[in-house]
């Protein structure tokens, strides 16, 4: 895309029309034309001008078959790549996106945050990131970034606690000691969570580190519980057992969160120029959601192609449970467009649960931070 | 015995004992895997063929080898303008300090935005954690010829290039071979800092992606591998050293 590193086929055709524009009505004026007396020095000027557009034109020539071969996107992810991530992984690696004219380049995030400031900024095409972030950022005011396909219609975010700490219901976390990161988003909905279920976080404790490693206190037994999702639970039970803790979770679907989670991004200039991208982009992604949602096995290795240092096991559980809690309709679906589908009712609910968890007085219209034009409705 | 073995047995000795030390206490007071993985999962990280570690190794060596023939060359260039000329070090110097001084890992997510997600910003980063030892070291080396030997050169019509060759450089050698093994332990460390914050490949990123996917024993491991880039790339310049100058090693520490 023009606006990031990458490029675009019909940049290159307009470049390339100029540029041969030029050449074929510029060089033989200058070449050939009769110059006036003393007018030397302009002449060579104008030779040395025609020759640059002629190797420019060449240059444009030679690149452009390339560019026609495919769109370059790139396609920035939330985080470094994990097991959830596979149907992205698994696009590329199978050809889905090369299917439909595209040759994405996947870039590991530290972060949906980043992930969202990246698309707003132009740098990335796209990017893989949590709804109530993007909720968050246009709370905050920032206005020029989209979902325009919704890939987690339920959000994975989910407690986790120790059972043998005494805790069986949501109330029980009252007084505990919570494991968390500065800026976590579903540490700060951990605000909604307590007020839905009727309990106070007056009294809770807080042991904070940096994000990647901020739930091993919660594993070995420092902390009580720590605000996270569901793939986590999958992947630190086993060491938590190690430790001697029985690791379990409330999902935040289970107890009366019904919000977002992660979707695809862009921002409006992208829509606005280049929507032609932007459906192939959003088709291609689907397509692979569903393929993964039908075969996670085959998914987990295509991941691995690129990532072998994953442990296979524990990427599949991973995608596994994402898909149960976040993609339900994954695998059944009859058109993957329908997987993308934003509902307004449930985007107004990501952004006032937002709206109250971080206690902000703005407000923002839940429709401007979506667009159904490139889904289909269920 | 052979001398070698003298030689190296102390250390050996030590390190066995460390490591099985360390491997009995993990066993016995039953450690979490996640706090403190054993040697015996370590090495099995180490070795695991599931791990592309020679590609990881490779995009992280890289990385540090430019920046830091980036930092070597512009570290050397400005230490020159700073001993040749007062009014630029007055000018330049504030910049440099502020330079090194500048936490680069705040600002290398502001570095990824600007050029590009890509190694580009990893070098830059990389150069920017290295660069502040050889200006310094170099520039006090240019500064450390006797007064006195400038007057005499001078006195037989030496030009200032001439004394700059022939009596700055030679002088200043054990300084510049200071600021290179400096340089290069935090070449490799500036590396790991950018592949933190943004990369597709590397040892950094391994340790990331470890961290996030609670794989111990794989961080462990590619710390280790980044350990063992960084003692290699300092032997590469303690050699050169002893190469360049084989008057000056026996007196000063290794």
């Amino acid at each position: 895309m023009p606006q990031g590193e990458g490029n675009n086929a019909s940049v290159h055709d307009a470049d390339a029309d100029a540029a041969v524009a030029t050449a074929v009505h510029g060089a033989p004026d200058s070449l050939f034309e009769v110059q006036p007396q003393g007018a030397r020095m302009k002449s060579i000027t104008r030779v040395l001008t025609s020759v640059l557009f002629v190797a420019a034109f060449a240059a444009l020539q030679a690149a452009a078959p390339a560019a026609l071969a495919a769109d370059k996107v790139t396609f920035k992810l939330d985080f470094s790549p994990v097991g959830y991530q596979a149907p992205f992984y698994a696009g590329v690696s199978r050809g889905v996106y090369a299917k439909h004219g595209l040759d994405v380049d996947i870039i590991p995030g530290n972060g949906s945050y980043p992930a969202v400031l990246d698309v707003a900024s132009g740098r990335i095409d796209f990017a893989f990131a949590d709804t109530s972030v993007l909720a968050l950022a246009a709370l905050k005011g920032l206005r020029d970034v989209k979902v325009v396909a919704m890939v987690f219609e339920a959000t994975p975010y989910s407690v986790l606690y120790l059972k043998n700490k005494g805790i069986s219901k949501p109330a029980d976390l009252a007084g505990k000691t919570e494991a968390n990161f500065t800026g976590s988003g579903v540490g700060q909905l951990f605000q909604a969570f307590a007020r839905i279920n009727g309990f106070s976080t007056s009294g809770i404790k807080e042991i904070l580190s940096a994000p990647p490693t901020y739930l091993n206190p919660l594993v070995v037994g420092q902390a009580d519980f720590a605000p996270s999702t569901v793939n986590q639970t999958v992947n630190l039970r086993g060491l938590a057992k190690q430790a001697g803790n029985d690791l379990q979770e409330f999902r935040f679907i289970d107890y009366g969160i019904n919000i977002y989670g992660a979707a695809i991004l862009a921002n409006t200039k992208t829509i606005a120029e280049h929507s032609d991208v932007v459906k192939r982009f959003v088709r291609a992604s689907l397509e692979s959601v569903q393929w993964a949602a039908r075969h996670p096995e085959a998914a987990v290795a295509e991941l691995r192609k690129t990532n072998p240092q994953l442990k296979k096991d524990r990427a599949l559980a991973e995608l596994r449970s994402i898909l149960q809690v976040s993609i339900p309709r994954g695998a059944s679906a009859p058109d993957p467009l329908q997987l993308g589908w934003v509902d307004k009712a449930k985007m107004t609910r990501t952004v006032d649960l937002v709206r109250e968890s971080y206690g902000l007085k703005q407000t923002v219209d839940p429709r401007a931070l979506y667009t159904n034009a490139y889904v289909a409705k269920p | 015995m052979p001398r070698v073995v003298v030689h190296y047995a102390p250390a050996t000795i030590l390190a066995v004992v460390v490591l099985v030390a360390w491997q009995a206490l993990v066993r016995l007071f039953h450690v979490p895997e996640i706090i403190l993985p054993a040697p015996s999962q370590i090495a099995a990280a180490l070795v695991d063929p599931s791990v592309d570690w020679p590609h990881h190794i490779w995009v992280t060596g890289v990385e540090v080898v430019i920046g830091f023939a980036v930092a070597v060359v512009l570290g050397i260039a400005l230490a020159l303008v700073i001993v040749m000329s007062a009014f630029l070090a007055r000018v330049l110097l504030p910049w440099i300090l502020l330079a090194q001084i500048a936490p680069k890992i705040a600002f290398a997510p502001i570095l990824f935005l600007a050029f590009g997600y890509n190694q580009l910003p990893t070098i830059l980063i990389t150069f920017l954690v290295a660069f502040f030892p050889m200006v310094v070291n170099t520039a006090t080396g240019l500064s450390s010829l006797d007064p006195r030997m400038k007057d005499l050169l001078r006195s037989y019509q030496a030009s200032r290039w001439d004394v700059l060759r022939k009596a700055q450089f030679p002088a200043a050698l054990p300084y510049v071979f200071t600021g290179l093994k400096v340089s290069s332990t935090l070449a490799v460390i500036g590396a790991n800092v950018a592949e933190f914050v943004s990369a597709r490949a590397g040892l950094g990123f391994l340790i990331i992606n470890a961290q996030v996917t609670f794989n111990a024993p794989l961080a462990f491991a590619a710390a280790g591998y980044l350990i063992l880039l960084g003692v290699l790339f300092y032997a590469l310049v303690a050699i050169l050293e002893r190469v360049t100058m084989p008057w000056a090693v026996p007196h000063r520490a290794a």
